[in-house]
């Protein structure tokens, strides 16, 4: 029989954090706010964990609550409800001048706008120097990082331009060596290939896995572009304000040792247990309202609530 | 290596691109800087001027600071030993001394007036009525208007006389002709009273005035008729009647007064006046005020007393004159004019207040318009810069800098080209009116804090901005606090009333009440413009075009003006209006008091005979003469005798066949030819008004027929264009008249009673608010215009022509227009009831009573017009922008 003793001991234990060893940790994340009158939760209680170094893209429809992730992550904007930390630091308890620091020392931001990026009536070197001004950085040591950072994105020759004499995938590669000025822990991108050709979203992509390998940043990317997801190690689904699957890539080798990229699709469950299921399964099989769910020795199976599981046999939910 | 910190260069570059705007916010803080620097004095120079002229007008009616002595004797040594004009200076002098230095020189150089009594004069070959002898008076006057010409002998030598000399006198030619006076005449003056002394006077002199006419002299003849030729009138009572004789005044100098005073002291009072009379040129309307407290003062028993004390019942010394106990007495008959002016400046000044802190108000949000516009430009730019690790604080600090440049420079140069301004036609005294130091500091407060300001709001976190229901709350609150502080203010007012205010100044309660009710009219704009719009939107649903349907469907969800455009909208009206209401009321009223002059011009004096009459009839602009005679009528018993007006019957008829008047003294209406006052409407009494001298209906008074054969002592003339001048010159020289025209008397109420001033106030704040409006609602359309062109964009794209997109601005924005007219126009109808007794235009219309305020309904419908096409003004420039917006550039989203 269960005493007091043992419940207070239970409650005393240290509990496992979520996320504890990961380098961004969303935590039943929420976001309301007003449009034009109408209450819009853009966040549902989203869940995600991103180790350091990773490349990550964020998938989604438009509307999904990608922008409104990375924004708050960003640290320009506070969520409603839930936890956010990025590198150690919780995006909910941060005073304003923490979260100034956050912004100058750990986190990167590039829109997916390029002329949103950079200050027209600045010269690219200008624009890399002004958040190393602002981190407290000036002089001739900014002046030589600013131009080190160009050159490894491949801008070098640019530096004395105007953002009005780039071209958009020179411009968003300025915008990736201005949000990786004060050399971050964590590059944050807005569908950065958004306007882009296909020659320039490969070199931007380029750019951003150049600062993911050469300078450690660890790089989340939203991005509605298949090649990008494609190219990353790891793509999370964001659908209706909950991330809803994940792709993860790696390489297999095979039995006569050659290699082949794997891509697997994972369901997300959250930590309540909650599993969202893609949205084809469920057209196709017609689950709504109530389904059947049964517990085998290393799965677990779904079927419509008037099926069951002498009808039909369970479907696999990995791909 | 850049020489510049990056942020130096981008805070340079930063001001170069908003240049255009932040230009727009020095000009409005330099013409702010120049109205308030410049302005106020302005308006005390023109206050001087209505004040020099005011005081002018009154010392040619012979107004001053004056001293009456009953004088017994004058120390001959000390008033003849040196010229006359500096006789009694040193006794003049020490009138003076208890005033403050500053005033003592506005009180100009005194006119000394010494008459004896009038005493019987006896001469061989002297001319006599009835055997009657004529009674002569001596007079000293050392200065006489206009100036005199001997025509015979010499004027009275200067100089001291011996005792018991013969006193050299002077006369008219007109009493030398009527009294048979010759040069070299020994005349003795016997002052009646049995036992008394004669004196022995010689005549060296008879001179004729040089000029009686002009207004400079005018009041010095009327006031010495005598002096210019004997006067036939009633003499003393002897053996049970009295004789017609005839009275005469001449002139000697100071020292024959001295040596004839002693005698003519048996024949009653020697009277000396010293006047002293007020120099225009040395006033200022700003001293107006303690210089009527410093002759209030001169003229309370407890001022400083000249004379030396004397024991009881013995005769004082002041200075040379010996004076009976008491006699001394001091009149400060210009206070009046002066607590006038100072009453009228401060009457003024309530509507000074309101004009100017409705156009500062005015300027404030129009320099307000274009701090939001210059920052809310630079949004994305204040995103970017939060996302890249600026400080609110330090981006702040950039446009605190921004705004430093803007305002101190225009602040310095409004202020020097007011300075530069006001030298022009500077001279020394003047006033400078109320200081602007703390105006210039409310400006220069906002160019400076207005850029951080917005700065730091719109750096907020999205995050940070309010729940819906928080602000509704918050905008409730708003709304009942300015309610609140408006009803406060208004009501306080009532009951301060005009009491407490300074002379001149700006009135921080009386400007404040303006902008609240302003505040409060917007207010309820704010509310009742969705209610319209949705009204609007359903009949536009109901016609074919799309334009209105559109246009009222985007104005739904939002005013397209703003609070701010509407605020404006409504100040710059309502000061409009009021301003406007206040000038026709004045300036009506100035009209009203000319028209209580019995007819287009009145002449008043004595021998108006049929051949003067026919003069005047002959003058050019001249339509009819109606003459007409003050008389009393002996009461029965212990009955007073009784006012009446003798009119000229024939001539009134000639001048209104249809006067009631004229048909009840011609004997077809009650009584026989004589009609009591009380018979007698405002209407009716309006040709004999001037003879009435004051009576109001109500008194008891007669009006009868002007008797055939008798001469009239007023002429009242029919002739709106009729010239003062053209009639002065019909009229004989020799004879003292009065002449009235309403062209002249209404001139006069405008340029003495501060109307310039309140013109040029109500008029330079009317033109520069309207300025300041059409700033302001181009500022706040441009504030819209990016959105408004992505929709007007969109909808070009579908179809829509660039001349139905412009009209689309039009309907969008003519309803808050039309909303703001009725309010603004409202308001400003409503201002002198809010006011209460806080305005009073009483002395400033120059009536007895407070004028009624008159409404213009028409003025008032055009303004209230003139904002609306204020507005289409503004969406009209508006949209011109606008066409210079490629579509392609104002569609690309998110495109700069």
């Amino acid at each position: 029989m269960t005493t007091l003793d043992d419940l207070e001991a239970h409650a005393a234990r240290p509990r496992e954090r979520f996320g504890a060893e990961a380098h961004i940790v969303c935590d039943n994340l929420v976001r309301i706010y007003q449009a034009d009158g109408v209450q819009v939760q853009a966040l549902q209680g989203l869940d995600l964990l991103v180790d350091k170094g990773d490349l990550v893209a964020l998938v989604g429809a438009s509307g999904s609550g990608k922008s409104t992730l990375l924004n708050i992550l960003a640290g320009l904007d506070t969520p409603t409800a839930g936890a956010a930390s990025v590198a150690g630091c919780d995006l909910l308890t941060m005073k304003a001048r923490d979260r100034l620091r956050y912004r100058r020392e750990v986190a990167g931001f590039v829109w997916q706008q390029t002329g949103r990026n950079l200050f027209s009536h600045l010269d690219a070197l200008d624009n890399v120097m002004l958040p190393m001004s602002y981190a407290g950085t000036r002089g001739a040591a900014a002046e030589r990082r600013a131009g080190e950072l160009l050159e490894l994105l491949g801008v070098g020759h640019v530096l004395d331009r105007h953002p009005g004499m780039l071209s958009g995938g020179e411009q968003q590669r300025v915008a990736i060596a201005v949000a990786l000025a004060n050399t971050p822990d964590v590059l944050f991108a807005d569908e950065p290939t958004g306007e882009l050709d296909s020659v320039s979203a490969q070199q931007v992509f380029e750019a951003l896995r150049t600062a993911n390998r050469e300078l450690g940043v660890t790089v989340l990317v939203v991005t509605h572009d298949a090649a990008v997801a494609g190219q990353v190690r790891r793509t999370v689904a964001i659908r209706d304000g909950r991330t809803s699957s994940e792709t993860v890539r790696g390489i297999s080798v095979a039995g006569d040792g050659s290699e082949r990229q794997i891509a697997e699709e994972y369901v997300m469950l959250d930590r309540a247990g909650r599993l969202q299921l893609p949205g084809e399964y469920v057209q196709r099989l017609a689950l709504r309202d109530r389904v059947r769910v049964a517990l085998d020795e290393d799965h677990v199976s779904v079927w419509p609530a008037a099926a069951g599981p002498a009808s039909r046999p369970a479907p696999d939910t990995e791909s | 290596m850049r020489i510049a910190g990056v942020r130096v260069r981008t805070a340079l570059r930063e001001f170069r691109a908003d240049g255009a705007l932040l230009a727009c916010m020095a000009v409005l803080i330099g013409v702010s800087a120049l109205m308030v620097s410049a302005g106020p004095a302005l308006a005390a120079r023109l206050d001087d001027r209505a004040l020099r002229r005011s005081v002018a007008a009154a010392s040619e009616q012979g107004l001053g600071a004056s001293v009456t002595l009953d004088t017994l004797g004058i120390d001959a040594g000390g008033a003849g030993a040196g010229a006359p004009a500096h006789a009694f200076d040193g006794f003049t002098s020490q009138l003076l001394a208890p005033l403050p230095g500053w005033a003592r020189p506005m009180l100009g150089v005194p006119s000394i007036d010494i008459a004896t009594p009038f005493m019987l004069a006896a001469a061989p070959g002297l001319a006599t009525v009835g055997g009657v002898a004529p009674e002569v008076r001596v007079e000293y006057a050392d200065q006489v208007p206009g100036g005199l010409r001997y025509v015979a002998g010499t004027a009275p030598p200067v100089g001291a006389l011996a005792p018991n000399a013969v006193v050299p006198i002077a006369a008219s030619t007109a009493t030398r002709d009527v009294l048979h006076l010759t040069v070299g005449e020994t005349v003795a003056l016997s002052p009646g009273t049995p036992g008394a002394t004669p004196a022995t006077a010689r005549v060296v002199g008879f001179f004729q005035p040089i000029d009686t006419t002009s207004p400079a002299t005018a009041a010095f003849w009327h006031a010495h008729p005598w002096l210019r030729a004997p006067v036939p009138g009633q003499g003393p009572v002897r053996d049970g009647f009295s004789p017609l004789i005839q009275r005469a005044t001449v002139l000697t100098s100071a020292a024959g007064l001295a040596a004839i005073t002693p005698a003519a002291s048996a024949a009653g009072s020697v009277g000396t006046t010293i006047t002293f009379p007020l120099a225009p040129g040395k006033m200022t309307a700003d001293s107006a005020a303690d210089l009527s407290a410093e002759l209030g003062r001169m003229t309370d028993p407890a001022f400083d007393n000249p004379c030396t004390p004397a024991s009881y019942g013995m005769p004082e010394q002041c200075g040379p004159f010996t004076v009976a106990r008491g006699g001394l007495a001091i009149a400060a008959d210009m206070k009046p004019t002066l607590d006038r002016f100072v009453t009228a400046r401060a009457e003024v000044w309530v509507v000074d207040s309101f004009s100017l802190a409705s156009l500062a108000t005015v300027a404030l949000i129009t320099l307000f318009s274009a701090a939001r516009l210059t920052v809310g430009r630079r949004e994305r730019d204040l995103v970017l810069h939060r996302a890249r690790g600026a400080s609110v604080r330090g981006l702040m600090a950039v446009r605190a800098v921004h705004g430093a440049v803007v305002t101190v420079p225009a602040l310095v140069v409004g202020w020097i080209t007011a300075r530069l301004w006001l030298l022009f036609g500077s001279h020394d005294p003047q006033s400078s009116g109320p200081g602007p130091g703390w105006l210039l500091a409310a400006i220069g407060v906002a160019g400076l804090v207005l850029l951080p300001g917005l700065t730091w709001a719109g750096s907020r976190s999205r995050s940070v901005a309010a729940a819906p229901a928080v602000v509704r709350r918050r905008r409730l609150a708003v709304e009942a606090g300015v309610g609140i502080l408006a009803v406060a203010a208004v009501v306080s007012l009532h009951s301060r009333g005009i009491s407490g205010l300074p002379a001149a100044g700006i009135d921080p309660q009386i400007s404040l009440v303006p902008v609240l009710l302003g505040a409060v009219g917007a207010v309820v704009l704010l509310r009742v413009h969705p209610v319209v719009l949705g009204g609007s939107l359903r009949w536009a649903r109901r016609r074919r075009s799309a334009v209105p349907v559109l246009a009222f469907a985007q104005a739904r969800r939002g005013p397209g003006l703003g609070a701010a455009g509407l605020l404006v909208l409504v100040l710059t009206l309502a000061g409009l209006v009021f301003g406007g209401l206040v000038t026709r009321t004045v300036t009506g009223a100035h009209v009203d008091a000319a028209n209580e002059v019995s007819g287009d011009a009145v002449v008043q004096g004595r021998g108006l005979n049929p051949a003067v009459r026919a003069e005047v009839g002959a003058v050019a602009g001249v339509q009819h003469v109606i003459g007409e005679e003050a008389l009393w009528t002996p009461g029965g018993g212990t009955t007073p005798p009784v006012k009446t007006i003798a009119v000229d019957v024939k001539a009134l008829m000639a001048s209104d066949p249809t006067s009631r008047l004229a048909h009840l003294l011609a004997g077809d209406g009650v009584g026989a030819g004589t009609v009591p006052g009380t018979a007698l409407s405002a209407s009716d009494l309006r040709v004999v008004s001037t003879e009435l001298g004051g009576l109001s209906p109500a008194d008891p008074f007669l009006v009868v027929p002007l008797a055939a054969g008798s001469d009239p002592d007023t002429l009242v003339i029919d002739g709106p264009g009729v010239s003062e001048s053209e009639l002065r010159a019909a009229l004989p020289a020799n004879i003292t008249y009065q002449i009235q025209t309403r062209g002249t008397l209404t001139d006069d109420l405008d340029t003495s009673t501060l109307t310039a001033s309140l013109d040029l106030v109500a008029n330079a704040c009317a033109a520069l608010a309207s300025a300041f409006a059409l700033a302001a609602l181009v500022l706040e359309l441009l504030a819209g215009a990016r959105s408004r062109g992505e929709a007007v964009s969109f909808l070009r794209t579908m179809g829509l022509r660039s001349r139905s997109a412009t009209s689309m601005l039009i309907v969008q924005l003519l309803p808050p227009a039309f909303l703001a007219a009725l309010a603004g126009a409202g308001l400003g109808v409503l201002i002198p009831r809010l006011l209460g007794s806080a305005l009073k235009l009483r002395a400033v219309t120059g009536g007895a009573a407070e004028p009624v305020i008159r409404v213009d309904f028409a003025t008032t419908a055009a303004l209230g017009g003139g904002v609306v096409a204020l507005v289409l003004l503004a969406a009209l420039i508006d949209s011109g922008l606008a066409r210079h917006r490629r579509l392609g550039a104002v569609l690309r989203f998110d495109s700069r």
